[in-house]
């Protein structure tokens, strides 16, 4: 298990060397994806910004709070857009042109390959950036950080993380039934983005959908609650239950889903 | 000339027959991040009975309109433009009887029809839902009219623009960075995201020297009531400045950009 799962990391760190030796080759595009990006990133905070012109709290969250939940989704976006995006965007095309053979006749899981093949640092400054808005925010509320806090924070954020992954995931395999449906990539974008609101602040029914059903509520909304140890520990155990049960239900589907792959080359 | 456009048209609808699911895609793209900000908006009404002029019910009505005119009226010919453009394809079409320009019209205009149809049932449900809530404020039949007119100047406005964008191809390989640079302006200063009038007036400002506001937000305000009839006449003469402004200047970077335009193929 130890010995594999070294084996993967050092492909990872391969593939990664590989992906910005050829990002480097565009490096005024590397610039200008990562400026537009950053405004991106400024308009979700100006947003906030200008609604709290208007009032002081939102079902008890105030702008600092906000800044904080803004920094952590920036920050988990970047990681996404970096590590799993890339590779999401091909996904179709590689099921519909039959380019998947390439992926299934390596001595790797399938699954890892396709899901991380690709790398970009084209949301680097969106990183730095949502770090900074944490700082900001953080430094606002002027409520001290325990290093518990921190670790549950960290904790619910990783199963964020794999949360995500694997319910984009599980949306993508539909490229199996539905054939060349090049946006499909985008179906999970616009429900993933309720995650860069506070989710508790939503009508019970929908704040229990985000919460439960499809738990985004682990991607910002719950890690920023952690660093200031308001979750319950249910809370953090239901991350991990959902986060793994995610990840095994993806990887079934998967296998699943590859029963029905017909190859497209001669 | 209008056989050639009807052609294309009812080609494009029969093709985005075939491709349902991928517009209802794209139309949820449009629908579902509104919706999020929507209720966000609603949670602030917990805590305050106003946000600057705005009730509870003409925010709701705000952004439901909105959501509308934005799934209705943006067009997205960029994509195609550019990819014909770095691809080559634009040389086949070259080679036709038929505008390069119109053929996108049509296409787009197919795209609006279809959309429009998942709209109309979303829309009926929130009307039934919220009609109590609404706070739709047309004093005589003549405002919608203007409110009609007020659309398809905007319509034509958001498809010269997105083409300008697309020609931009012309002289870069990757336009993503523009793409994304003119949805950032678009989202802030249209409306979008929040009223511009619930804005600082130094954006306020900014906005009202750029087409976007009278794209979205004047339409919506319209349908508010909030124009008197000689507001709405400034906005639809500003309207028409914007349009024939961005349709020349589309006009001149297309006569550029095929000058320097060279294409491949056997």
């Amino acid at each position: 298990m130890v010995t594999n799962l070294r084996r993967y990391l050092r492909l990872y760190l391969v593939l990664v060397k590989t992906n910005l030796a050829r990002e480097l080759q565009f490096r005024a595009h590397f610039i200008l994806d990562n400026l537009v990006t950053v405004i991106w990133s400024g308009l979700l905070i100006l947003y906030y910004i200008f609604i709290y012109q208007y009032v002081s709290q939102v079902r008890g969250w105030s702008l600092a709070q906000i800044l904080v939940l803004t920094g952590v989704y920036l920050s988990f976006n970047s990681i996404l857009k970096s590590v799993i995006e890339q590779n999401f965007s091909q996904f179709v095309r590689i099921i519909y042109r039959g380019e998947l053979d390439f992926y299934l006749l390596k001595p790797v899981d399938s699954q890892f390959l396709l899901s991380f093949f690709r790398f970009s640092l084209r949301s680097l400054v969106r990183m730095v950036l949502g770090i900074a808005v944490l700082i900001w925010g953080l430094s606002l509320a002027s409520v001290p950080v325990t290093v518990a806090g921190a670790v549950q924070a960290l904790f619910s954020f990783s199963l964020g993380l794999v949360i995500v992954y694997s319910l984009w995931f599980i949306t993508l395999l539909l490229a199996f039934r539905l054939g060349n449906i090049d946006n499909l990539y985008f179906l999970f974008m616009p429900i993933f983005q309720v995650s860069r609101m506070p989710i508790t602040v939503f009508p019970k029914p929908i704040e229990l959908l985000f919460s439960l059903a499809i738990p985004l509520v682990f991607v910002a909304t719950i890690p920023l609650l952690a660093v200031w140890q308001t979750v319950s520990w249910w809370m953090l155990g239901y991350a991990a239950v959902a986060g793994i049960g995610l990840l095994w239900l993806s990887h079934r589907l998967w296998n699943l889903a590859l029963r029905s792959y017909v190859s497209a080359s001669s | 000339m209008m056989h050639k456009f009807l052609a294309i048209f009812t080609a494009t609808l029969k093709l985005v027959l075939v491709y349902r699911a991928r517009t209802f895609i794209w139309f949820l793209v449009d629908v579902l991040p509104v919706l999020a900000s929507i209720l966000f908006v609603m949670a602030v009404f917990s805590d305050t009975g106003s946000l600057g002029e705005y009730t509870r019910s003409s925010i709701l009505t705000y952004y439901l309109v909105v959501m509308a005119l934005g799934t209705v009226l943006e067009s997205h010919p960029e994509f195609a433009i550019s990819a014909d453009i770095n691809q080559g394809f634009l040389a086949t079409y070259l080679l036709r009887p038929l505008s390069y320009w119109r053929y996108y019209a049509a296409n787009e205009l197919a795209f609006k029809v279809f959309r429009f149809v998942y709209l109309v049932p979303l829309g009926g449900v929130f009307v039934w839902l919220a009609a109590d809530a609404l706070a739709v404020s047309v004093p005589s039949w003549w405002f919608w009219c203007l409110f009609l007119l007020m659309v398809v100047l905007s319509f034509w406005t958001y498809y010269f623009l997105k083409i300008i964008v697309g020609f931009m191809a012309f002289w870069f390989t990757e336009i993503w960075w523009l793409i994304g640079g003119l949805e950032v302006m678009n989202l802030l200063f249209s409306g979008f995201m929040i009223p511009v009038d619930l804005m600082p007036v130094a954006f306020q400002k900014i906005s009202a020297a750029l087409p976007f506001q009278y794209l979205i937000y004047l339409p919506t305000q319209t349908i508010l009531g909030k124009l008197q009839v000689n507001q709405i006449g400034l906005a639809i003469g500003v309207q028409l400045f914007w349009l024939l402004t961005i349709a020349w200047l589309a006009r001149w970077v297309w006569r550029k950009g095929i000058k320097n335009y060279t294409a491949y193929g056997n």
